[in-house]
């Protein structure tokens, strides 16, 4: 089956993807359930974190039928926003809102996707935090505390309206309610609200089934480590709000976590933004307070060829596509791990076609397989200068014609970035696995940095003997980005290379990246003005399925060798090169 | 399928189509802006002060609000009384207020870390310190 995957207009790259491997099912639609919506509202100060009013308010979507529950629970938390408006002008840092000014409902902004999850059996809780928004900068840690504690007492109303019920439900949801299958999404700071949320919850002993963390769009100040539990990280190439995609962090610090038992994932939705997301935040969607980002904060007249939306061809998507983006990938994610329904995996490892309910096919998802035998098998790590020239699996690394041919990002002595950064030009914006942390002085992402100048550049990882054998395995995996800076990258042409396996009799086999992953692209926007955010290095999964080496003996894969003789010349970024399921 | 709604109900607001030219509707959005410092306070004497600046561009993004003073991070903050966007209150400790020194280069940027587009608000000038 082939994905065209149209990046920068006039470039069409292939993605050739296993039949075997074809969703059958589409996640976003909606699903065969009756479903009811409803409110509930403790008022303006219900809640009280050091002396802050907070409200305890919610919208809800849940099966109307309830006697075939009990059902897992997927809790949202918006981000920060304005939070009380008059007529067509909005305020912040008003809570409660001082009348006649009333509270912008930033809760009602992702009813599209509770009604959706709700359909397939969950019930769907948005919580309101305007409280937060309005105080959160006046504490260090910027309200993560107390978003995560609001969470939690939001979950405990639920386990109390499933032990003996209470306003204003009554008995309705007693029974009801599977608080050990608790699903999260948090857009924005709500990202890292969530993620606080479940190292909290965990703090407290778990007292609540936190399986699913869904980073949107997040800020990520702290890098609170999201072991053990599944996430998906939401990252949109055109956000112009959390313009350095700092939420790449969440997925790279959780990916090599010993004895791991829960897979990660990042999706790249290349044409979205950070308001549309929230339909209370989009243009038309409330009288006040609305902007698209790109705009407000990057490009004011919208000209940028990828992210600006006046351009013919462009690729920024309208509100309906981004959202239909979080409906099939956000709802597949919350089947996968709280419903169990493994067909959708493919999906989320991207080794199937988006389904029509994302409504693009620009989308790249990267995938990081629990720490288990089967799942994964470490060749390179890349983490250090000694991966150089020994591999993670003890075997020789060499490199030939290669340039450069260094590690940047990672723990010192690695350079911190991979690119230059020139003071004022928000080049870190373009860096999102560098991208320093507001409140945290860790490393980024450690990367291979390389050029080659002919086609006869290579890079060969030995795999010593007794580690060869990777027929429990799927796809040979890494990570990889075009570096827009060098110039022996063509713009606008993406890049490819070549990759061979070797047995230990000799016999070898080769495809090429394109014919798997469309990661390969040259990075899209214009390079100026500096001060955009755009173009972005960012380190998409590329999965090559091992049926594509046909005559080689899995079961005793001596070499992995990378050739770059599909362009001429060229310089990449690599990252995490392994066998995975 | 949607059966029906047992209660609140959907927004109404669907179809005011409110008119957007870069962000709308904000509170204070009138007249001529300017990147700079707009007064300097000792809120509580000798514990905590506030600098208030103002910016040409709306402080409405989701990332940190950084306060550069000299080689200082001042990064707590909070939104003027008046809920406008064109203004940000950073309040320092009483630590940071006697590190910073007159003369001292204040930018605002989003997020810290080098290489960041900073506004420049000008120099601290604590003379002008109201008690």
């Amino acid at each position: 089956m082939n994905n065209k995957l149209n990046l920068l207009g006039s470039v069409t790259v292939t993605l050739l993807l296993a039949n075997s491997a074809m969703a059958q099912v589409d996640p976003g639609v909606p699903g065969p359930l009756d479903i009811t919506r409803a409110e509930y509202d403790y008022g303006d100060d219900a809640f009280d974190f050091m002396g802050r009013p907070t409200e305890i308010r919610a919208v809800v979507w849940y099966p109307t039928d309830l006697s075939t529950g009990p059902f897992p629970v997927v809790v949202f938390l918006h981000g920060w926003h304005l939070t009380c408006y008059q007529g067509g002008t909005a305020f912040q840092g008003e809570w409660p809102c001082n009348p006649p000014h009333m509270p912008i409902p930033n809760y009602l902004g992702y009813e599209y996707e509770q009604q959706i999850l709700a359909s397939y059996g969950y019930i769907v809780v948005s919580i309101s935090a305007n409280g937060v928004n309005a105080r959160d900068t006046q504490f260090t840690d910027v309200g993560m505390l107390w978003r995560a504690q609001l969470l939690q007492a939001h979950l405990d109303l639920w386990n109390m309206f499933n032990t003996v019920g209470g306003d204003p439900f009554g008995t309705l949801f007693v029974g009801a309610v599977d608080l050990t299958r608790v699903g999260t999404m948090g857009h924005s700071r709500g990202g890292e609200g969530v993620s606080r949320h479940y190292t909290y919850n965990r703090e407290l002993g778990s007292p609540y089934g936190v399986l699913a963390v869904l980073p949107l769009a997040p800020v990520n100040f702290s890098r609170e480590l999201l072991d053990g539990v599944n996430i998906n990280v939401f990252l949109p190439y055109c956000d112009g709000d959390v313009a350095d995609l700092q939420g790449a962090h969440y997925f790279d610090d959780a990916r090599y976590v010993t004895g791991e038992q829960f897979n990660k994932h990042f999706t790249t939705i290349m044409g979205g933004n950070h308001s549309y997301f929230n339909t209370i935040w989009t243009p038309g969607g409330w009288p006040a307070g609305t902007w698209d980002d790109w705009q407000a904060f990057q490009d004011s007249l919208r000209v940028d060829p990828w992210c600006g939306d006046i351009q013919p061809d462009n690729h920024k998507l309208t509100p309906e596509k981004e959202r239909g983006t979080f409906m099939a990938y956000g709802t597949a994610f919350y089947r996968l791990y709280l419903g169990g329904e493994t067909e959708f995996l493919p999906l989320l490892k991207g080794d199937a076609l988006p389904p029509p309910s994302a409504m693009t096919n620009e989308i790249l998802v990267t995938y990081q397989a629990k720490d288990a035998p089967g799942s994964r098998l470490d060749v390179n790590r890349l983490l250090s200068d000694a991966d150089l020239s020994t591999n993670t699996l003890g075997g020789v690394v060499v490199q030939n014609g290669l340039t450069g041919f260094d590690l940047c990002g990672g723990e010192v002595p690695q350079p911190q970035h991979c690119l230059p950064t020139g003071l004022g030009q928000n080049s870190l914006n373009r860096m999102p696995h560098t991208t320093p942390s507001a409140r945290s002085s860790m490393r980024g992402l450690s990367q291979l940095r390389f050029g080659w100048d002919d086609p006869t550049g290579a890079l060969s990882n030995e795999l010593p003997a007794g580690t060869g054998d990777v027929s429990a395995y799927n796809v040979l995996q890494l990570r990889s980005t075009v570096n827009f800076r060098d110039p022996r990258n063509m713009a606008g042409v993406p890049q490819d290379f070549s990759v061979t396996l070797i047995d230990g009799a000799g016999n070898s086999a080769t495809s090429v990246v394109s014919a798997s992953s469309g990661a390969l692209y040259f990075p899209p926007g214009r390079a100026t003005p500096l001060t955009w955010a755009i173009p972005k290095l960012i380190h998409n999964g590329i999965r090559i399925p091992l049926s594509q080496f046909p005559g080689v003996d899995l079961t005793n894969v001596q070499f992995v060798l990378f050739s770059f003789d599909q362009q001429p010349q060229g310089a990449l970024l690599i990252s995490d090169i392994l066998f995975a399921d | 399928m949607i059966a029906r709604v047992i209660a609140g109900s959907l927004p109404s607001w669907a179809a005011v189509g409110a008119v957007v030219v870069l962000v709308s509707g904000l509170a204070a959005a009138e007249g001529k802006r300017t990147n700079a410092i707009a007064s300097l306070k000792a809120v509580s004497p000798g514990e905590t002060y506030e600098i208030k600046v103002t910016s040409e561009e709306p402080f409405l993004r989701s990332d940190l609000p950084v306060l550069r003073i000299g080689d200082q991070d001042v990064t707590i903050s909070r939104a003027p009384d008046d809920g406008g966007s064109y203004e940000r209150i950073f309040i320092l400790t009483r630590e940071q207020f006697q590190k910073a020194k007159t003369g001292d280069k204040v930018a605002f940027q989003w997020g810290r870390g080098e290489g960041k587009r900073q506004l420049d608000l000008g120099t601290l000038d604590k003379s002008k310190l109201q008690q």
